[in-house]
């Protein structure tokens, strides 16, 4: 699609979104602007490019509230940060025995693109499938198909190699994941939600335990198209009553005037049980959902009664774990079960040590109130993600590629990296069964920031250098991209033809992710640096990898399976950008869990019983002493009930960032909008600043016994006393690349995680049991290098 | 070399011996549709006798009492081998029961990987575009059931799909009749 220059005035003058990125020219008054369709995990747009170069950005009809997400885009393709040639790490192109301690402070070499990939070739013939570690971990560097990179290197390592050591599970929702299938027979995390309609037409009450709808939804693992946003409006007047249970007052509570309960970090389990224990002594639980839809209710009653272990789990019990006043905790049990109420679980709370449990608690309670599968009633572990609660077209989408077969069984618990690298042979419990850590020589990572998203900084960078190759493909020079020994440019988004789909739920769009600009540097799309990499390997394994087909053949390929490929063809999809499908009627009746609430016996759940798993035989047989048959209340080793608290007073938590997803657009001039003096915030409340000297944009240094970063204070009532949040996903940078456990300078919260594992059950990631102190910082303190290249040298 | 094999367990189970299995083979779907009999891709059976281009098979398994037109694989019910349209055909002997099929040498085949390509193939195609496969074997065909239900608001299966990847999932689950070995 071109248009004239006029029109492209008018519509940027419209949409107010003109990028500029150089002055104007004579030949500017003259050249052509082609609005290029594309889509991303931000949004759909069209990019406005004039002689090569994108000068503007205009939101797609589908995207329903345009940001300024979208428009850092922008920025991060054209950002200093990128890498622009493949480059080895000098040490390690020099074959130096030792090179691996110098991974991270290091020169790197350019090279060309067939040494670069020479090299990587030698190093996996030479490494057994069983040591190589794919570790291109989920998908969310950007929606495509084509270039998936998690498909692309499981792909990869399939046909070169018959396979790698791969991951297991997640971080996100690490815990609940392996746990719920098992309590309602279905993951519940990722499920469709209730819609909408169904809830705004019937939730008299709506309890946001942790879930901040409107951040976390702003994004989307296909293409977002915040349309909640326009149903948070008709919420906001609708006249439910909202309850946030949080230590922080989010967005959404104040968008909402929920009444706030500001609960001690990690102690959700507790509360639950408190109500729990008041609502069955009451008699005021719902004994009939109990017994008609439940099993094992009588094997956890005596450890709700006290009688199994002495320790009646009262509201006077939970208040003093919690903080909640138990006349609260009573109130808002007794407000649950007399209104239509609708719980809004979160993943951050199952993300912290015993996270197992965080689910199970609110399926337990929810069953007790006794509304699971009424209109606008029950529970939801989604509402908050992907356009939770809209409706679905109900259609298939593209395809992608087929990852196959890995002979390689192992699998990595997500949360187990450092401790793998670090004790191969390790025998650990998983999931009711022994598993061996297996021994990782080479890791090999693509389109994904460890170092980013991985707990315990300072441990992963010392397991890091126990790797003999490390290979990471990135667009840019992300903390993980500093610490490898090869670096692969890759593309961006913009700078390829892809395909994708959005949103998650509603799944009411196709998108075509047209090419927008030329890569001005030597970075190769993620699909290209695999195939080059399959032909190091032979010509059938460049065959079988590509399938002999282009770039092209292939989006056509996975656009025919879809169902846009009855509305419109190829081309004039390639076209026009987008296929749109409409959502039918009944799909906007949706009610989650309703067909079994209906008719349990010819609709039930896929647990053992059929029904709701409040004991769980499976996994009372596992026999763990922090994972029971039933909902349990584990103290935390880290909260503000434990005795660390005298070195360390305050929790922090670490949620989803307001504007970032995960760590990407840290690189851009979005930052500005938020940044305190060039480092992450960190809110605190009055009293605490107070307490440890700090003023609203003093630069302080938060710690612990893991180690130490800078962040920028945010002196604010709207977090709890004893708390302090600072946002995951600032780019990791320490103040000296030569010394061990040196403070970050960016405010990166991974550096004071702890990599503790949830349980024997899951062995998930707990970034959210975490105790710091901090105090201001004092002398003199460099510049933020979090986005600069290291330093780099031709041959 | 990648073979797959009916697990040793199962097969004492629901053969006198473990001799001459065979396994049915279905082209194009997962059901072969023989006269009053439809038999299900993957079936293990054991070739009695053979005249030309047919043999007499058996096919063993267990009958829910409630429906003694199906034959299934597995005890829970969940996998099946074959159903009839006259409950007679299968000769019930409390909770097993006995199937005999005639059936050409094209229905059928002693590649027991040739014999569950389709389904698996379905598998790979559908559920690794997002993420890797799990490992089949490391869940049950219930865990599966409640996991692939999971899933499939993202994966967006077709009927097809749901069918061939369910026969896979639960022939190869921790509770199926089939292991890969290499």
């Amino acid at each position: 699609m071109s248009i004239s220059r006029r029109k492209f005035l008018q519509g940027s003058a419209i949409a107010s979104v003109a990028v500029g990125t150089s002055t104007a020219t004579a030949t500017e008054l003259f050249s052509e602007v082609k609005r290029i369709p594309h889509a991303s995990h931000f949004g759909a747009f069209y990019a406005d490019v004039q002689d090569g170069k994108i000068v503007g950005i205009v939101p797609h009809e589908s995207d329903k509230r345009p940001g300024s997400f979208t428009q850092a885009l922008v920025d991060r393709n054209y950002s200093n940060s990128r890498i622009k040639y493949p480059y080895v790490r000098k040490s390690y192109l020099e074959g130096k025995a030792d090179n691996n301690e110098f991974r991270g402070n290091d020169e790197f070499v350019r090279v060309s693109w067939d040494k670069a990939l020479e090299l990587v070739a030698k190093q996996i013939k030479a490494t057994p499938k069983e040591n190589i570690y794919n570790g291109s971990y989920s998908g969310w560097s950007h929606p495509g198909r084509l270039n998936s990179c998690p498909t692309l290197g499981g792909k990869f390592f399939n046909v070169v190699k018959k396979g790698a050591v791969g991951t297991s599970g997640e971080y996100s929702n690490g815990a609940a994941g392996p746990t719920n299938p098992e309590i309602m027979g279905d993951m519940e995390v990722y499920s469709l939600q209730t819609s909408h309609e169904e809830m705004l037409a019937n939730t008299e009450v709506y309890v946001m335990w942790g879930a901040d709808l409107f951040k976390t939804n702003k994004i989307d693992y296909g293409v977002a198209n915040r349309k909640n946003d326009e149903y948070f409006l008709k919420y906001k007047k609708s006249g439910m009553k909202f309850i946030s249970i949080d230590p922080i007052k989010t967005e959404t509570a104040k968008m909402f005037d929920a009444e706030c309960i500001y609960i001690r970090p990690n102690t959700d389990v507790a509360f639950m049980l408190g109500m729990m224990n008041y609502l069955y002594t009451s008699k005021k639980y719902d004994k009939d959902f109990i017994a008609k839809y439940t099993d094992g209710f009588d094997k956890f009653l005596p450890y709700l009664l006290g009688k199994s272990d002495g320790i009646p789990k009262t509201v006077e019990w939970a208040e003093k774990i919690t903080e909640v006043p138990a006349a609260k905790i009573k109130e808002l049990a007794d407000l649950f079960v007399s209104k239509r109420t609708f719980i809004a679980g979160n993943w951050a709370m199952q993300r912290a040590h015993h996270g197992e449990q965080a689910d199970w608690g609110i399926i337990t309670l929810a069953s007790m109130i006794g509304q699971v599968g009424l209109p606008g009633g029950g529970f939801g572990f989604s509402m908050h993600y992907s356009g939770g609660g809209q409706a679905s077209a109900g259609k298939t989408g593209p395809s992608g590629f087929s990852q196959g077969r890995n002979k390689v069984k192992v699998s990595i618990p997500a949360s187990r990296i450092s401790e793998t690298l670090l004790n191969p042979g390790r025998k650990i419990d998983f999931k009711g069964h022994k598993m061996t850590l297996p021994k990782i020589d080479m890791m090999y990572i693509g389109g994904a920031n460890i170092v980013g998203h991985h707990p315990d900084t300072n441990e992963l960078l010392k397991a890091l250098k126990t790797l003999k190759t490390f290979v990471v493909q990135e667009p840019w020079w992300t903390p993980t991209a500093k610490m490898a020994d090869i670096v692969l440019p890759a593309t961006t988004t913009l700078e390829r033809d892809d395909i994708g789909m959005g949103a998650s739920y509603s799944g009411d769009y196709v998108y075509a992710m047209r090419k927008v600009v030329e890569t001005p540097y030597e970075a190769k799309d993620d699909y290209e640096i695999y195939s080059l990499l399959a032909k190091k390997f032979g010509s059938k394994k460049y065959k079988k990898f590509t399938g002999k087909k282009s770039k092209m053949e292939h989006l056509k390929e996975f656009y025919s399976k879809s169902d846009a490929a009855k509305l419109k063809s190829f081309d004039e999809f390639w076209e026009s950008g987008f296929v749109k499908f409409e959502i039918p009627k009944e799909a906007y009746k949706y009610v989650r869990h309703s067909a079994f609430r209906a008719n349990p016996i010819k609709n039930p759940l896929k647990t053992s019983s059929g029904k709701i798993q409040i004991f769980s035989n499976k996994f009372a047989s596992f026999k763990y002493e922090e994972f029971k048959g039933h909902v349990t209340w584990f103290e935390p080793a880290e909260y503000l009930g434990s005795k660390e608290v005298k070195d360390y007073p305050l929790h922090m938590v670490s949620p989803h960032p307001t504007y970032r997803l995960h760590s990407q657009l840290d690189n851009t001039w979005i930052t500005n909008l938020y940044k305190v003096k060039g480092r992450e915030p960190v809110r605190i409340n009055p009293s605490d600043a107070k307490k440890f000297g700090i003023k609203n944009g003093d630069l302080v240094e938060v710690y612990n016994e893991r180690g130490k970063i800078l962040a920028g204070a945010v002196v604010t009532k709207d977090i709890r006393s004893g708390v302090i949040a600072i946002e995951e996903g600032a780019w990791y940078s320490p103040e000296n690349i030569s010394e061990v456990g040196s403070r970050c300078n960016s405010g990166h919260c991974n550096i004071l995680t702890s990599s503790r594992p949830t349980s024997q059950m899951a062995q998930a990631t707990t970034a959210n049991t975490t105790l710091v102190a901090i105090k201001k910082a004092q002398g003199v303190i460099g510049a933020n290098q979090a986005y600069s290249m290291p330093k780099t040298r031709k041959i | 070399m990648k073979k797959l094999l009916i697990k040793v367990l199962l097969l004492s189970a629901l053969f006198a011996n473990a001799q001459a299995v065979v396994y049915v083979y279905v082209e194009d779907g997962v059901e072969l549709h023989i006269d009053e009999v439809t038999l299900y891709s993957g079936s293990p059976m054991q070739e009695l006798s053979k005249d030309g281009d047919l043999s007499v098979l058996t096919l063993s398994g267990y009958v829910d009492k409630n429906d003694q037109s199906k034959l299934y694989a597995t005890p829970n019910f969940k996998l099946l081998l074959a159903t009839v349209k006259n409950k007679n055909l299968i000769k019930v002997s409390g909770e097993k029961g006995l199937l005999k099929v005639t059936l050409s040498e094209d229905n059928f085949t002693d590649d027991s990987e040739e014999a569950w390509e389709l389904t698996s193939e379905r598998f790979y195609e559908k559920c690794t575009q997002c993420h890797p496969a799990k490992v089949v074997e490391e869940h049950t065909m219930l865990e599966w059931e409640g996991l692939y239900g999971s899933m499939k608001e993202f994966a967006k299966p077709t009927k097809e799909d749901t069918t061939y990847i369910l026969r896979f999932l639960r022939g190869f689950a921790k509770d199926g009749i089939v292991k890969e070995v290499e």
